[in-house]
């Protein structure tokens, strides 16, 4: 057995950490300790990210997911419920199918990988990533990149629209 | 002299597409902005564009006109915009340009066009200056002029025709201007409707001529001739052709249903041109069609349209030569059309209408001139009509506005002073048209006369065509005598208001000066030879109609005519001279009895109840088409309705019945046997789908719960067979 | 053990699966998003991974970048329309907005 590297560590300790706040998303009964799990999670799988040598998609996944998905659930949650609501537990009973269904997916999945044969050395890291990223999106990605604003914009037009508080008569003013 | 007459040596011209493509876009920017303009920027703006459009077409159509005038020999100006139309049968192809030619003849009608044309556009700034819609009138005035100068520049019958569909369109839309009055919308309607059954004509005429160029018919299949050229409906190549004796004998041999096919398809042709230029029978539209707006009147059913007809029949020049019976049928048309109209003139106590009548019976005269072979006479008439008619019309559309859209002649009288400039230009119209020696009427008038008289190839004899058109000759003098008689002299009708605030415009005082004094001058150019004048019009049109005119004598040599008249500058002088005394003695009995007012009450009394109350109802065609034509038409249509619902609905419900008592024992075969099966099977599936239903809950969770699951199970599986 | 890519993969198939069975068990609208992002999580982690291991090159931070982008797009979309939810039913439970059932 070879010795434990610092890189091996740090993957059991994000692994490790990003189980478990996922577990916390989806078996926490409050929403807002689930938001928060989720959280965790991002940044859990964010510094995997630096681990894989990907440091654009970490910052990117730091900045947007943690920055802004997750204060926007946060948001939605707050909005929705009264706040003494808030720890009202909202769980189904459907965990009793679905719990041990995930098991079984999990385990097959579990036995595809272990079976099947996965290049298991890393190539040679690369260095900045960013470069690289930004080549591919303005040349072979354009398409795709271009797209990708057009959806952007499309959503901030859309969010607007359907959220947008309709200003009855007498609260004009 | 052939060769000469061969060589109409064609000239590009890459400008010609101008000359209607400006008023198009007047239309254009009128038609679409119009409204707009009119409420931002006033009026000004409206007819601002309907101007500038209407002079720069005419500046153009003179820098033609002066290509066309300065060439000593006869050159026909052509421009091929596009290929258009192109189709194969039976191995022939036909293919037409859209394509423009300017020849002299052309040449002469453009200059009326687009000269009377801008004038009248002038007039109707003033005119219509109180109009809401003035916007749609000018857009309206200026697709006119488009499709107007489509007509004469068009250099293939389908180009004529496409004007000649414009023009038709223009003056239904122009006619029902006032569309809010259901007579006026009606009197458009009646114009439409009757061009119509003329241009059906003028369609059928176009294809029977188009095939038997190439083929003839035999026992109801089309058979193409032996080398044969292509189809053509292109006015030169036609004409071209005709030149080559052998096609021209081969050509005239032709018949269908036993009638000559130039006869058949000549007739064709002039009945189309009696819808437009309100002919004989086709006559009944125009006098209605002056509830359009006074300068309409002047420009559409006076000057121009009307005279499309005519330009028609001279256009196809070289075809009517070849018939007889065809020029024999324009001639009578048009003299019984002159004295006919000219009688009705009488009575008419509208006065518009009045003049509506003098066009028609002025348009019979030009189709004696062509129909006698005189075709440049009859363009003559047409050119000097276009000046004193105009003016008449613009005449009375400045009297009418004057008094307040009042237009009887029992409102007038007196006018003399009130409307000085109307009244002198009304003056020297009316001196030209009634034929007093030195006016451009009498110039174009008696030459037409003359021809007439002298022409020895009409089947009936020219002599008494003669005398219709100078009994006519002499009607006119009188009526027209009276209305001006009934106009401006005597002592005023209307009320001290009206004549107090009664004014000229100078907008519309300049177009009627321009008009008068042309009507009075403009003859000069035609004055004939037996006066000694070298008659340079018919000098400038000879190269178009030279070769006609020597088939012409060709045709009334060999015989069928009766043979040649006078043929002497001392009978032209003589018949001349027959014609003023009459005309003058026309005038003289008008200015006699109408002294003073007549109201039709005494006109009654005077002239005999039998014969005031025949005229004055215009001898009771209207009421004669109605009775003849219209009612047993909606007759007959309402008898379809009714074959319709009583036979064919009879027919239809007895299925219906059948249908329903077949139903009905099916139904109850269905509802023992049938029914039972199919309720059972229904049952059993609703009880299954109770059943069923319990396992769609609508709830998300569900859903995705049996996602996992079904993922799972479809993982286990493959994995378990794809080891095994 | 040093780690390899299995590990990241089987890192990211277990959050798959937690996050699907999150979308199977919240009644909350909102809950039922978070298991959605979970899920998208997994598949970033298999791209980059996979990147880094010699499978596709830099395609895969790319792709994974986009995910990002549009996970955030989709989340906007989706609070927005729970909103307009919630303003019609005051309510954002999934359970009780299965109007289209009828």
């Amino acid at each position: 057995m070879d010795a434990l590297t610092l890189k091996d560590a740090f993957f059991w300790v994000f692994a490790v950490l990003t189980v478990g706040f996922a577990a916390m998303v989806t078996f926490h009964p409050s929403l807002v300790h689930a938001a928060l799990g989720l959280m965790g999670t991002l940044v859990s799988v964010g510094c995997l990210y630096g681990l894989l040598d990907a440091d654009f998609v970490a910052v990117t996944q730091v900045v947007v997911y943690v920055g802004g998905v997750v204060i926007l659930f946060l948001f939605g949650v707050f909005l929705t419920r009264r706040i003494e609501e808030v720890r009202v537990t909202n769980r189904t009973v459907n965990w009793v199918v679905a719990v041990p269904a995930g098991l079984v997916l999990f385990a097959v999945i579990l036995y595809a990988l272990l079976s099947s044969a996965i290049p298991q050395a890393p190539v040679e890291a690369t260095g900045p990533t960013t470069a690289g990223i930004g080549d591919a999106f303005l040349s072979r990605y354009l398409l795709p990149f271009e797209v990708i604003s057009v959806v952007l914009l499309a959503v901030l037009l859309g969010a607007l629209l359907m959220a947008r508080r309709e200003v009855k008569p007498e609260e004009r003013g | 002299m052939e060769g000469a007459i061969h060589a109409a040596r064609e000239v590009p011209a890459g400008y010609l597409f101008l000359i209607p493509l400006f008023p198009l876009v007047g239309f254009a920017l009128n038609a679409t902005v119009g409204a707009t303009l009119q409420k931002r920027l006033g009026r000004g703006a409206v007819h601002g564009i309907a101007l500038a459009t209407v002079f720069a077409s005419l500046a153009v159509a003179a820098r033609a006109i002066w290509e066309v005038v300065s060439h000593d020999d006869a050159v026909v100006l052509t421009q091929t915009l596009w290929p258009w139309i192109g189709f194969q049968w039976k191995g022939l192809s036909l293919s037409l340009p859209f394509a423009f030619a300017v020849d002299r003849l052309t040449a002469v009608m453009l200059f009326v066009v687009t000269f009377v044309g801008s004038l009248i556009h002038v007039f109707s700034t003033g005119y219509m200056q109180d109009e809401k819609p003035y916007w749609r009138f000018f857009a309206f005035m200026n697709l006119f002029m488009f499709a107007m100068l489509v007509l004469v520049m068009g250099d293939s019958f389908l180009m004529m025709f496409v004007g000649w569909e414009g023009v038709g369109l223009c003056s239904y839309l122009l006619i029902s201007y006032y569309y809010e009055e259901p007579d006026k919308a009606a009197a458009g309607m009646k114009a439409f409707v009757v061009n119509r059954i003329g241009d059906f004509a003028f369609i059928a005429g176009m294809a029977l001529l188009l095939w038997a160029l190439v083929g003839t018919w035999q026992d109801g299949r089309f058979v193409a001739d032996a080398g044969s050229q292509a189809p053509t409906l292109v006015f030169r190549e036609i004409e071209a052709r005709l030149h080559d004796d052998a096609f021209r004998e081969a050509f005239l041999a032709k018949t269908a249903w036993g009638v000559p096919v130039v006869t058949l398809s000549c007739v064709l042709f002039f009945f189309g041109a009696c819808g437009k230029s309100a002919q004989i029978p086709l006559y009944v539209w125009l006098p209605d069609a002056m509830a359009g707006p006074t300068p309409v009147s002047a420009l559409i059913h006076a000057a121009t349209m009307v005279t499309a007809g005519v330009y028609m029949v001279a256009r196809l020049n070289f075809l009517y030569v070849h018939s007889q019976t065809a020029m024999t049928v324009v001639a009578v048309v048009g003299a019984l059309t002159a004295l006919f109209a000219a009688t009705i003139g009488f009575f008419q106590t509208d006065i518009k209408k009045v003049l509506a009548y003098s066009t028609v019976s002025q348009l019979g005269y030009m189709f004696v001139g062509v129909g006698v072979g005189a075709f440049s006479a009859g363009i003559f008439h047409l050119m000097t009509h276009a000046f004193f008619k105009a003016c008449l019309f613009l005449g009375s559309g400045s009297i009418i506005y004057a008094l307040h859209h009042r237009q009887d002649l029992k409102d007038m009288g007196g006018l003399r002073r009130v409307l000085p400039a109307t009244y002198w230009t009304f003056l020297a119209a009316t001196v030209a048209i009634a034929g007093i020696p030195g006016t451009s009427g009498f110039f174009s008038k008696d030459e037409i006369l003359w021809r007439a008289f002298d022409n020895g190839q009409t089947l009936v004899s020219g002599e008494v065509i003669w005398l219709f058109g100078v009994v006519a000759a002499m009607f006119t003098a009188f009526y027209m005598t009276r209305l001006a008689a009934l106009t401006f002299f005597g002592t005023p009708r209307a009320d001290e208001h009206t004549l107090h605030h009664a004014k000229e415009y100078k907008r519309m005082t300049i177009p009627l000066w321009v008009l008068g004094g042309l009507a009075l001058v403009g003859g000069v150019v035609g004055v004939p030879q037996a006066l000694g004048g070298s008659n340079r019009f018919e000098h400038f049109l000879e190269p178009v109609f030279a070769w006609s005119g020597e088939r012409l004598v060709w045709l009334s040599e060999e015989g069928g005519g009766h043979g040649a008249g006078l043929h002497s500058h001392a009978g032209e002088v003589v018949l001349m001279a027959v014609a003023v005394g009459l005309a003058v003695a026309g005038i003289l009995a008008a200015v006699r009895i109408y002294r003073t007012y007549r109201s039709p009450e005494d006109e009654a009394r005077l002239y005999g109840a039998g014969i005031h109350r025949v005229i004055f109802h215009k001898y009771f065609v209207d009421e004669g088409y109605w009775a003849g034509v219209v009612r047993p038409f909606l007759a007959l249509t309402r008898a379809a309705g009714a074959f319709d619902k009583f036979v064919i609905d009879g027919v239809v419900n007895l299925c219906g019945h059948a249908t329903k008592v077949t139903a009905w024992i099916n139904g109850g075969i269905d509802r023992v046997f049938v029914d039972g099966t199919v309720n059972a099977l229904a049952t059993a599936t609703i009880e299954a789908g109770q059943r069923v239903r319990r396992l769609q809950t609508g709830r998300l969770q569900a859903y995705v719960t049996g996602i996992i699951v079904g993922l799972s199970g479809l993982a286990v599986l493959v994995y378990a067979l794809g080891r095994g | 053990m040093h780690v390899t890519l299995t590990h990241f993969l089987v890192l990211a198939a277990a959050l798959f699966v937690l996050g699907l069975i999150n979308l199977a068990t919240r009644r909350n609208a909102i809950g039922v998003l978070l298991g959605v992002e979970l899920i998208l999580n997994a598949a970033n982690i298999n791209l980059v991974a996979f990147s880094r291991y010699g499978i596709g090159g830099i395609e895969g931070h790319a792709f994974a970048v986009m995910v990002i982008a549009l996970a955030a797009a989709e989340t906007v979309v989706a609070l927005a329309i729970v909103l307009a939810i919630f303003h019609h039913y005051r309510t954002v439970d999934v359970d009780e907005v299965s109007r289209m059932k009828e």
